[in-house]
């Protein structure tokens, strides 16, 4: 292969023979207010397309949820698919007419779901007999696009599926994995192929690859429920937190092999301009052993995310009979980036050295001091640690510090420092390259703890 | 809100700075805005060596970064960053010209346009233009390996991730089609 290596010489021709005009600056800046000012989507799966109609939907929904015998009916218009998450159960237009399966050298791959909107499809599927991969594996696995799987439309056509996985877990022999494709499927077509190179993780030549399954789609017959109804919503006794402006409202629970997934509304009235977001401080149930298991989110998640409806999974799974959910705290998110100061630490500070800095900020109308900088190393990395204080011995906060302003040879890598709630924590980041003599340091986003517990006593379905 | 910083040149990041990078962004405006400043450039050019005018270039390069911003969140640092947004890109793409396909097959349109058109303009010399004239003519797949590889700069291992293929396989295949292609020019 060597020999054929082409010459710098003959790459740059080529370069410039291809090479079309940069953008021109105007729309990049263009394109980059318009970004700036989007706020980012948190939850694909169940923003649903088109936006107005999402936005219409769940203005009636919060609107009519409020009125007697009305909440239990909006709750029946979610259902969960295992591998995509929450759907609308009218919402497809087709989906797959059986699953697909195919076995190779023991290994099983099905499709198990495949749901067809107007603008996007969605896909599940799961991997039985797949042997553990070794804990230290000196060879190359699968991995990025190639474990993306693709669909084949019959003229030949490829959809590639989003590099942004829906969801799926890890098995002892296998893995269940959820995708979507960012375009619907055209209307007159209703055969179309699988493809995967080589199954997740899964060591390069260890088992069967370049994976092909063909699959029919049908419109989905008139009363078809998609997806699994949530449970228990009916039943489910909510005991509220006065006083705390936060609205617990369960949607209900689904039996999956790992646990229980339970959705939830998680709603602050919180008027403040600052305010992103609540969510739970920590969650967990009491089963009726009186064994407690934590819930913990199962989505990814930021504080610049808009969540309507929350997934939160049992790390184990519960024993059958009542159960009760209990909310412990919350924890109330605020954009802080109008809040910043700029910190001159000079050239050639060792590390460990220490400012004294001894200013206040309100963000979300509550009081941060900044207390102190320390210098600091982190893996090769110099940078620097805030000290910050809560404006009250009795608050809790955590804060996200983040320099936005350097300049571009001064590459800012992640953020250090506490992640848990308390009366004073530490945050902040360190460089690649060098350390500025000079920067300006920026709240990225503050939270607060709220006190509080929410309970729902809960009947699990029997088992069937 | 997200915000993103001024436009400035960047150093170039690394392949794994970027991917650090674009996990920094789900919840770093800042982070994002030097994604952002990073990329637009090749995507831009990329886009716009697949279709036939700079409006629809710009269109499409609105749509991707739009996508990367939803879809951050969930972006897992699996694989390149880059691969993940070209392939997003090629998407975009794909989806501008099946809509359009009711006018020209696909092949039809792509024969005509991108690397083409999007040299209008450009001064270039006799043996460039022999070159472009070269490429133009190479099938549908050999073209998008010179555009990945040479109008959107990415490396052998992120045009694999884009491509789903092995990086052995498209250097290999990168390598005789160059070599080709030079022995035509002699």
């Amino acid at each position: 292969m060597s020999d054929l290596q082409p010459s710098v010489e003959f790459e740059d021709q080529v370069r410039q023979a291809v090479r079309p005009p940069d953008a021109d600056p105007e729309f990049v800046r263009r394109l980059r207010a318009e970004l700036a000012s989007r706020p980012a989507r948190s939850h694909p799966r169940f923003a649903l397309r088109p936006a107005w109609a999402f936005i219409a939907i769940m203005a009636v929904v919060i609107a009519a949820a409020s009125l007697p015998g009305v909440a239990q009916a909006v709750r029946q218009w979610f259902a969960f698919v295992p591998g995509i998450g929450l759907v609308q159960p009218n919402a497809p237009a087709r989906m797959l007419d059986v699953p697909a399966a195919v076995t190779r050298d023991g290994i099983t791959l099905t499709v198990e779901h495949l749901l067809v909107y107007a603008d996007r499809t969605e896909l599940a599927y799961r991997v039985e007999g797949l042997a553990p991969a070794p804990a230290v594996s000196g060879g190359e696995v699968c991995s990025g696009a190639e474990m993306y799987p693709r669909l084949r439309l019959p003229d030949g056509s490829v959809l590639a599926a989003d590099p942004m996985g829906l969801g799926g877990a890890r098995k002892v022999s296998g893995y269940t994995a959820g995708h979507s494709f960012s375009s619907g499927i055209p209307a007159g077509v209703s055969r179309l192929t699988f493809e995967l190179t080589c199954l997740q993780d899964a060591p390069r030549g260890a088992a069967p690859e370049e994976w092909s399954l063909e699959l029919r789609l049908v419109a989905i017959p008139e009363g078809t429920q998609v997806g699994q109804p949530l449970t228990g919503a009916e039943t489910a006794a909510v005991e509220q937190q006065a006083g705390t402006g936060i609205n617990f409202d369960f949607l209900g629970g689904a039996r999956q092999e790992d646990g229980y997934h339970f959705f939830f509304r998680f709603s602050a009235q919180d008027s403040h301009p600052d305010f992103l977001a609540a969510r739970p401080r920590s969650m967990y149930l009491l089963d009726s052993s009186g064994a407690r298991i934590e819930l913990i989110n199962a989505r990814p998640w930021s504080p610049f995310d808009r969540v309507d409806v929350w997934e939160y999974r049992a790390v184990l799974p519960p024993a059958s009979g009542e159960m009760t959910l209990v909310v412990d705290g919350a924890e109330l998110f605020y954009l802080g980036q109008h809040a910043s100061f700029v910190f001159a630490p000079g050239a050639g500070a060792p590390v460990g050295q220490t400012w004294e800095i001894g200013q206040r900020f309100n963000i979300g109308g509550r009081d941060f001091l900044v207390e102190r900088a320390e210098k600091i190393a982190l893996e090769g990395r110099e940078g620097f640690q805030f000290t910050v204080a809560a404006g009250s011995a009795q608050e809790e906060i955590s804060v996200d510090l983040i320099d936005m302003h350097s300049a571009p040879e001064y590459s800012v890598w992640s953020t250090t420092g506490d992640s848990g709630l308390a009366q004073r924590v530490t945050a902040g980041f360190v460089y690649e390259g060098g350390v500025p003599e000079t920067l300006t340091v920026t709240f990225n986003t503050v939270s607060v703890a709220a006190d509080g517990t929410w309970r729902l006593r809960w009947s699990a379905p029997e088992t069937p | 809100m997200l915000e993103v910083s001024e436009l400035k040149a960047q150093p170039g990041f690394s392949s794994e700075q970027l991917s650090h990078l674009a996990v920094d962004a789900k919840s770093d405006p800042a982070a994002f805005g030097r994604l952002y400043n990073q990329m637009v450039q090749p995507v831009y050019r990329y886009i716009r060596s697949r279709v036939s005018s700079p409006h629809e270039a710009e269109d499409l390069t609105s749509q991707t970064f739009i996508a990367v911003l939803e879809g951050l969140h969930a972006y897992r640092e699996r694989g390149y960053f880059s691969a993940w947004l070209f392939r997003i890109a090629r998407s975009k793409v794909m989806d501008h010209y099946r809509r359009s396909r009711v006018e020209l097959p696909l092949e039809a349109v792509e024969d005509h346009v991108g690397l083409d058109d999007a040299l209008n303009g450009v001064v270039r010399s006799d043996q460039l233009e022999r070159l472009a004239r070269l490429i133009r003519a190479r099938s549908e797949d050999e073209r998008e390996l010179i555009r990945l590889r040479y109008v959107a700069d990415l490396s052998y291992a992120e045009i694999a991730q884009v491509l789903g293929k092995r990086e052995g396989a498209v250097k290999k295949t990168m390598y005789r089609l160059l070599a080709s292609i030079k022995s035509q020019m002699e």
